[in-house]
């Protein structure tokens, strides 16, 4: 992944120090919808981690936009709690040595005069902390808020790089509802940016296990020949949660689990495990290929997607040794409800690597365990030589994404003893046991990789708006449906509907 | 986040020189029985590297702490080499330390430590090399000064495919940069600790140089000012700041610093002038050229323990 610092240190006789440890630009960071839980939970607290280890650029400084009336003491206390809360160990010293470089902004989003009086605030911590003029934007709002942020900033030329300056904006899921909308937003976006100054996070691609899929792949010699429809029978990807939808109901009725995780997580975790090698690890060049694999789904004709697709949604059950509600009784969803928790599909990427391959994907919501994992599963050997010429069980490479972060392989081995008997063994690398120490959240990769201006690790406007091309086609298709969603008791793995989408013998795994 | 994982430590056991393989696979059932510990947990070795370190006898607590940080990030196998010439003859102790993580206790840490007159130094390498893990990266960090007799280094050193050295404990740097110069001409990895100490200094000339108009061939002149301690690692930020900016370059040891890095640089360059300072944790660069003064800026002047820098290293080697 590019690892530049900018163009100007191509004639810094020393640049290379900056290039080499990933060091920004200074920069001043805007959030809007600061005073909510991703500033407190996830991105302040990230930026100490950065600050911690040394990677925050030199001239560095956070103001927070948001519409309530809070002062400056007030913005650090909060910020300063979260640190402490959510933070990395020793990270609330890094914060308690730059706090007077957080700042808090009041206005409405709306308000014309809080984006230019914004800009005269900006021009004076240019001048206070050094941040060279240099801006990043990061959209923590409800996305009704993006269009007038958006409009806003451009009107003001909060958006204009000029004289080297930067400007960047980083967009939190979703990108969207549907392909329109996304369209729409993207269209929206590129009024006042440029693609290269857009910086669509999707925090599933900041972990490192994530990023580990390329490496797997393409940094070892020993997978990448087995990496096709020769030798794989079918990949499963899972990311199933074990809690409810709780007090975000109404937010999720909105959604449902297509949009909420397949469309995102799934999709990019989908894309890296599909795509062909790229020429160059730069940001283009990773991302060309993503979108490649997206481009070879077909879009689903609606008479396929029953036969395809499952969805579902969790009844009332046991769950952890308690009662827990069905999906219709929790708070904010209608007894009615047609919004699905769980949803599962069988995918074919139409291109030479993979014809033939499916692609099982699947989420839920009450599940039995929080894991997100992807198994890679072999087929069988041409000839069978053990146990009577019944099939063993298959070999399985398991990416697991979280929790227990690893790699594991499956193959059967002799079981010591005078009969020829095989049973299955497991060769697993856990990244705990192996690296140990302390993982960075994915959001310091994210925040470093936007003030560098590395755009790898986010999705690119076509990638978003190919992933929903094809979301959109199975929500189509349930629209069309006549048959409700199916229902699985809360605490299992989904309806046996699920089952039935995998064919010859297959089965899902339970991780 | 991730919260710091539960370490225990087997205490250590000494051992005659034959049986340090015995006491090895003993240490696995210790560690809670040959497959499942008393406990129920499962128990995995999960090492990544072979890791010799040597240092005098003096600097123990220096080696494990380094030690100590390394484990949590990369689980090895670790020889403690300490030459105390108060030891009669050559002696070992073996443990290792867990990390319990999900239900596993996962050995992160096999410890030898042995403890050897100089003149035992020769029987080193033949007492490690059997003792080495099949099949991983072999570190060797030489964590005191340059030997009296260079084969100690370079027998260790054959051992391992990367070499880390610490150049601040070096007695006379003027020359034994040089030998380690050497070594690297002929192609030995050698990863210096001093070198990566000075990183935020280096990074904090390379922010400056950015605000710097192009000089355009103008001589460049850089006066290090330096303490006792840091003699080496002003060597060596020197000799980088010759080579870059073929600057003419003085050393001035008049510092009162007693860390191990410079105290002051000063840097000028046809009208401009980059001064960077650590009066604290932070190094503090005051860059002016003939149109402008900047506003100052800062870096943290450390990254870390020496613990830290050698768990960087050994990423690097």
């Amino acid at each position: 992944m590019a690892t530049t610092h900018d163009a100007a240190t191509s004639t810094n006789p020393l640049g290379d120090e900056l290039r080499g440890g990933r060091t920004a630009k200074p920069c001043a960071l805007v959030i809007f919808g600061a005073t909510g839980d991703l500033t407190k939970r996830k991105l302040v607290p990230s930026l100490m981690g950065l600050a911690k280890d040394g990677l925050l650029p030199s001239g560095f400084a956070v103001t927070g936009f948001a519409r309530r009336d809070w002062s400056d003491q007030k913005f650090r206390a909060e910020l300063a709690e979260g640190v402490a809360q959510f933070g990395r160990s020793d990270t609330e010293a890094a914060f308690a040595a730059m706090a007077d470089a957080f700042t808090f902004h009041q206005s409405d989003f709306g308000d014309a005069a809080g984006y230019e009086s914004l800009k005269q605030k900006l021009a004076q911590i240019d001048r206070q902390h050094g941040t060279a003029g240099n801006r990043l934007f990061y959209l923590a709002t409800p996305p009704s808020a993006y269009s007038t942020i958006l409009e806003r900033l451009a009107a003001h030329g909060l958006s204009r790089e000029e004289n080297g300056r930067f400007a960047r904006i980083i967009v939190e899921k979703p990108f969207g509802r549907d392909l329109a909308t996304a369209v729409a937003l993207n269209d929206q976006v590129r009024q006042g940016f440029h693609e290269r100054q857009v910086f669509r996070i999707d925090h599933y691609l900041g972990k490192e296990t994530v990023q580990n899929i390329l490496a797997l792949r393409f940094a070892n010699g020993i997978f990448e020949p087995l990496w096709n429809e020769k030798f794989v029978d079918h990949v499963q990807i899972t990311v199933a949660e074990s809690i409810g939808v709780g007090s975000r109901g109404g937010y999720f009725e909105e959604s449902g689990i297509i949009r909420d995780m397949i469309q995102n997580h799934l999709m990019q975790v989908l894309t890296l495990v599909a795509m062909e090698p790229p020429a160059t690890l730069s940001a283009d060049g990773v991302r060309d290929e993503k979108v490649k694999v997206l481009k070879a789904i077909r879009s689903f004709a609606p008479a396929d997607v029953d036969r395809c697709t499952v969805r579902a949604q969790y009844t009332r059950g046991s769950f952890g040794g308690e009662d827990v509600k069905g999906y219709r009784e929790e708070e904010g969803v209608p007894a009615n409800s047609t919004t699905e928790t769980f949803a599962a599909a069988r995918l074919h990427v139409e291109n030479w690597r993979w014809a033939g391959t499916p692609f099982y994907l699947r989420s839920g919501k009450r599940l039995p365990r929080r894991v997100t994992e992807v198994a890679i599963q072999f087929k069988q050997p041409p000839h069978l030589l053990f146990q009577g010429g019944r099939p063993l069980q298959p070999n399985v490479l398991l990416l697991r994404i979280q929790p227990d972060e690893g790699v594991a392989l499956r193959f059967g081995a002799k079981v010591p003893g005078p009969d020829v008997r095989i049973r299955d063994v497991r060769m697993d690398f856990r990244y705990g046991a192996a690296f140990g120490g302390e993982t960075a959240d994915a959001y310091e990769r994210l925040l470093l990789d936007a003030m560098l201006g590395d755009g790898t690790l986010f999705a690119r406007r076509d990638e978003v708006e190919e992933a929903w091309r094809i979301v959109d086609s199975i929500v189509a298709g349930w629209q069309q449906s006549k048959h409700r969603p199916a229902e699985y008791v809360a605490g299992t793995w989904g309806p046996d509907a699920a089952d039935k989408l995998l064919s010859g013998g297959r089965q899902w795994r339970k991780p | 986040m991730s919260e710091a994982p539960a370490l225990c430590r087997t205490p250590p056991r000494a051992v005659p020189l034959p049986q340090i393989p015995d006491a090895l696979r003993a240490i696995w059932r210790t560690c809670g029985g040959d497959e499942r510990s008393a406990d129920g947990a499962d128990v995995a070795r999960s090492l990544a590297i072979n890791f010799v370190g040597t240092a005098a006898a003096a600097d123990e607590p220096m080696l494990r702490a380094a030690v100590e940080r390394l484990q949590g990030r990369t689980p090895c196998r670790a020889f403690l080499l300490l030459v105390d010439d108060r030891a009669a003859q050559i002696g070992a102790e073996v443990s290792a330390t867990t990390r319990l993580h999900g239900g596993t206790h996962d050995i992160v840490l096999e410890e030898i430590t042995v403890r050897l007159p100089s003149a035992g130094f020769e029987r080193l390498p033949g007492l490690v090399r059997p003792l080495l893990v099949n099949d991983l990266p072999n570190h060797l960090f030489w964590a005191t000064a340059w030997p009296r007799q260079a084969h100690h280094f370079d027998d260790l050193a054959a051992l391992c495919e990367h070499t880390v050295v610490d150049t601040r404990l070096f007695a006379a740097p003027a020359l034994e940069l040089g030998h380690l110069r050497a070594r690297r001409d002929r192609g030995a990895r050698v990863t210096d600790l001093n070198w990566l100490r000075l990183r935020p200094w280096r990074r904090a000339l390379a922010e400056a140089y950015e605000r710097l108009p192009a000089a355009g061939g103008a001589r460049t002149e850089v006066r290090l000012l330096h303490g006792r301690a840091a003699l080496a690692a002003t060597m060596l930020l020197g000799e980088w700041l010759e080579a870059r900016l073929g600057a003419r370059v003085v050393l001035d040891g008049g510092g009162t610093g007693t860390g191990p890095c410079p105290d002051r640089v000063v840097l000028r360059t046809a009208d401009a002038e980059i001064d960077l300072q650590a009066p604290d944790a932070q190094i503090v660069a005051h860059v002016s050229t003939a149109a402008h003064c900047f506003l100052p800026f800062q870096v943290p002047a450390s990254r870390g323990t020496d613990g830290d820098l050698l768990a960087a290293a050994i990423d690097l080697g």
